[in-house]
């Protein structure tokens, strides 16, 4: 890699990074620092408080922390993520991978195929795909359920918060999927064949053999995927957060929130909270890196 | 000796094509049992099929007197040996000599005296705390070898366990092998396509062709009466010589002729005049003399020096024959020389490669 | 591996694959279909719901709008992060691993409602709100730091020899970078300009919240609002429209996956 200085100048250096440092500290820096600040006031969108704001130290936050909406979308966000990312894309990622390791047949290119063609469709589609296929009249889904003689449910309406985590596993495995099996990939067969002929199973070969293997990419994944499931906002077209709140998320109610109700000095509390615990995360991904660099 | 490991009419296939059409073969206990050929020959394949990692679709396999067709890996209590070691990195030596026994739920008290005894027997009783990226390769192989040894296994599986060696190692390596194996009594099965590894290690070889056996027998026997005409190009450090002909009869006689090349057959030959034969004979069996009346008369192309022999290229009635000598002759490109090509050295191979005398 | 075991998996396999594929098939099937509707019915063939979507005007001016905003965005996204990583890659400065590591730090933080309840509030600031140009300088903020880290280390990989080569021969400054550097940068260039484009086509949170006016939204957007419009739903022709919004990214993909195979869109879904 040339560090070569007598290729640019140090001025030219600057003034090529200069557009695009301006553009980066302006829409992204700025706002990051100036959501601190947001949440320390009342601003709103609309009325007096829009075009006058007053400070108001951290009414926001003690207000935040004793609105049970607020621990209500922690809640939720909560279970969604273990249920969607951990439970979900993860563990069921994991899962293909091993079993696409074991038979290696086509079965490969039709399932990451799909898993594939649910990842890369634009979010809006696939949230009326599910709204479709969930449909309490003429769902797919409920029509398959009376054709084997069981009950049509109103999925979205009984079980919105399932509804969204099965939704957003279905939506994001392909993540998952594709990261591990390049992973298992990595590992040299003999490792496998030689436990298979030691007599270890299959359950103590994972654990064993592939497990420390793929330790550091496991973990990398859980981190990555973690981090976007906490903010994805895509159930927010599926139930809006609804019914009664059930399946609103964390992002779903800084939305509500900020751009609903309009009180854009609260949600900006909320989102700081937000914000740090993206921050936590990507910390702990740059640790991951850092430590799988050393190992 | 009794049989340890049997193939009876044993066929595997890949997709459509039958990688092993048919094969059948008989291990001897405790003989150390080499698969010879060239990448794509089988022998993998047939080491895989005794390990039970791949399951034959046609035939009977037997180890032990058991039959095992169809039966999984650690039932066949055989222990096998990498290419490339295959120890486990997150693991300690121990932990890894100690695993296929841990796996059997043996004894703590046992599994450490088992390890303890083997390694010191293969010198590597000082590194059982270490971690395997630690060791050195050579170290790493007898590690693994470690791990097979405490097993007690039927037999040994070895699959090109000196490839990733450096030439100094993998000489010592051999010796090395070979050693343990004739101390424990163990059946080996060893694959490789290095012949130089086989002659210097094996009880008996066999050389394998396309999924077939060209021939078994011991190093001897595959070097001096090499039965087709593959394995007698496969096997020897140094290129064979060959020649194309036919046989032609005189007076009552027969003989070998390739163009201005006359040879005499000797008696006993299993031939007809007219016959297409491959005529084959090693280069040390040539015998040159400054005398080119003695035999057929040659001249020097090119003389190799190396120091402890030389490398002969003489040209015979149209013909390029490879010849070696240990003799200080004092020949000198161009120089012609007399060409002996003794009867009893002669390999004379029919149309379809096999062997006729 | 015992029979038994295999048809197991593979029965495991077939039933994942078929929950992958039933909820896809309503976009393959509903736009053609006489009976558009919310279940699976394919009757009576026909492309009358392409036709009730070209005689829809917001639709076609959502497709308009969706490409200013994407190609907008593509176009400040090249020149700025083609600029800024040739300079990252061919300069040393202190701080430089620092600087790198904050920009990937702040891209993958600064995400989703959370970074748009701050942006909003700028942009009604900067008299942004209901404008292409707002929209289009948020999303190229967001992916610039993805694109710089894909071209720099493009760059990284071209020897220094032909820039080298060109200040010998009296080049320098802007004239060697467009002469000789940017036709060097040209596939990693392709790419970054490729990859931004479905990330963006594909968005919807940044116009939802930052476009006010319906002449200006894209056709995210555009399908949000048919599916929630007063009265029933227009079922063709939302199908037919989420159809045609999706067969880009899709072609693209194939396109990509054929050149690269996989790995590209590992790190940028965030």
């Amino acid at each position: 890699m040339a560090s070569n200085r007598s290729i640019l100048s140090r001025r030219l250096v600057a003034a090529f990074l200069a557009p695009a440092l301006a553009l980066v500290a302006v829409f992204l820096v700025f706002p990051a620092f100036w959501v601190l600040y947001l949440g320390l006031t009342d601003q709103a969108l609309t009325g007096v408080k829009a075009v006058m704001p007053s400070f108001v130290g951290f009414r926001n936050f003690s207000r935040a922390f004793s609105d049970h909406f607020f621990y209500n979308a922690l809640k939720v966000s909560f279970v969604f993520v273990l249920g969607s990312a951990w439970i979900g894309q993860a563990l069921l990622g994991l899962v293909l991978a091993l079993c696409l390791h074991e038979l290696k047949s086509k079965w490969k290119a039709v399932v990451s195929g799909a898993a594939v063609l649910a990842w890369i469709i634009p979010e809006v589609v696939v949230a009326y795909l599910w709204i479709a296929f969930l449909d309490k009249d003429f769902g797919l889904l409920n029509q398959v359920l009376a054709a084997a003689g069981a009950e049509k449910i109103n999925w979205l309406y009984k079980h919105p918060l399932l509804a969204i985590i099965v939704f957003n596993t279905w939506r994001g495995t392909a993540f998952s999927l594709l990261l591990f099996a390049g992973a298992l990939e990595t590992i040299p067969p003999s490792y496998i064949e030689s436990a298979k002929v030691m007599g270890a199973g299959a359950i103590r070969r994972f654990f064993e053999v592939i497990l420390p293997q793929i330790r550091a990419i496991l973990l990398t994944d859980l981190i990555l995927i973690t981090l976007w499931t906490f903010n994805v906002f895509t159930p927010f077209l599926l139930t809006g957060g609804g019914p009664s709140f059930k399946s609103e998320i964390l992002p779903i109610y800084i939305w509500r929130t900020s751009f609903k109700y309009f009180k854009l000095g609260y949600g900006s509390g909320v989102s700081t909270i937000l914000l740090l615990i993206n921050f936590m995360f990507a910390l702990l991904y740059l640790l991951a890196q850092r430590r799988a660099k050393h190992a | 000796m009794m049989d340890w490991i049997v193939f009876e009419k044993v066929g595997k296939k890949f997709g459509a094509s039958w990688a092993i059409p048919e094969l059948d073969l008989a291990i001897k206990k405790g003989e150390f049992f080499t698969l010879l050929g060239p990448s794509g020959c089988g022998k993998t394949t047939t080491l895989r099929l005794i390990a039970g990692l791949e399951i034959a679709d046609a035939g009977k396999i037997s180890i032990a007197g058991k039959d095992v067709t169809r039966l999984p890996p650690p039932a066949r209590r055989i222990a096998m040996v990498f290419q490339n070691y295959a120890l486990y990195p997150h693991m300690t030596v121990f932990e890894n000599i100690s695993y296929p026994l841990r796996i059997r739920r043996v004894a703590k008290t046992e599994v450490l005296k088992r390890v303890k005894e083997s390694a010191a027997r293969l010198r590597i009783g000082h590194l059982l705390e270490r971690m395997p990226s630690r060791i050195s390769g050579g170290e790493q192989q007898r590690v693994a070898v470690c791990r097979a040894m405490v097993q007690e296994p039927n037999a040994f599986l070895f699959d090109e366990p000196l490839s990733n060696l450096d030439a100094r190692l993998r000489l010592e390596a051999r010796r090395f092998l070979r050693k343990i194996q004739k101390e424990l009594g163990v059946t080996a099965v060893y694959v490789t396509h290095d012949q130089a590894e086989a002659m210097a290690m094996s009880d008996r070889v066999a050389v394998m062709q396309e999924g077939k056996l060209a021939q078994v027998g011991s190093p001897e026997e595959i070097y001096h009466r090499p039965s087709e005409l593959f394995v007698a190009g496969f096997v020897g450090n140094f290129p064979m010589n060959f020649v194309e002909g036919e046989a032609q009869a005189q007076d009552s006689k027969l003989f070998f002729r390739a163009g201005d090349f006359e040879l005499e057959i000797p008696a006993g030959a299993n031939l007809k005049p007219g016959e297409k034969l491959t005529l084959s004979i090693r280069p040390e069996h040539i015998e040159l003399s400054q005398d080119p009346g003695q035999g057929l008369t040659g001249v020097i192309e090119d003389i190799e020096e190396l120091g402890s022999e030389q490398i002969i290229t003489v040209s015979v009635s149209g013909k390029t024959l490879l010849a070696r000598s240990t003799r200080k002759l004092g020949l000198k490109p161009r120089d012609k020389v007399g060409v002996q090509i003794p009867g009893a050295m002669l390999h004379l191979f029919g149309r379809d490669g096999k062997r006729v005398n | 591996m015992p029979k038994l075991q295999r048809a197991v998996l593979a029965g495991f396999l077939a039933l994942v694959s078929i929950w992958f594929v039933l909820p896809l098939l309503w976009l393959f099937v509903t736009p053609f279909s006489g009976e558009p509707s919310l279940g699976l019915k394919f009757t009576a063939p026909t492309l009358r719901n392409f036709s009730e979507l070209m005689a829809a005007k917001t639709a076609l001016a959502a497709f308009k709008n969706s490409l200013i905003i994407s190609l907008g965005s593509v176009a400040v996204v090249v020149v700025f992060a083609s600029l800024a990583s040739y300079a990252l890659s061919r300069s040393s400065f202190y701080g430089k691993q620092g600087l790198l590591t904050l920009l990937l730090i702040f891209s993958s933080v600064v995400t989703g409602v959370a970074a748009m309840v701050p942006i909003y509030a700028l942009c009604q600031k900067l008299k942004l709100i209901d404008s292409f140009l707002g929209v289009i300088l948020v999303f190229s903020a967001g992916f610039l730091p993805t694109a710089i880290f894909i071209l720099k280390d493009f760059i990284d990989r071209v020897p220094a020899a032909y820039e080298e080569a060109a200040l010998v021969d009296g080049s320098a400054g802007l004239d060697l970078y467009f002469r000789i550097v940017l036709p060097l940068m040209g596939p990693g260039l392709a790419v970054v300009a490729v990859l931004c484009f479905v990330n963006i086509w594909s968005n919807f949170l940044v116009p939802f919240v930052l476009i006010r006016s319906n002449a200006k939204i894209p056709i995210s957007v555009a399908i949000y609002q048919f599916f929630n419009e007063v009265g029933l739903p227009r079922i063709g022709l939302i199908s037919a429209y989420s159809l045609l919004y999706a067969l880009p990214v899709l072609v693209i993909y194939l396109w990509v996956s054929k050149k690269f195979g996989f790995g590209f869109f590992g790190g940028l879904k965030g």
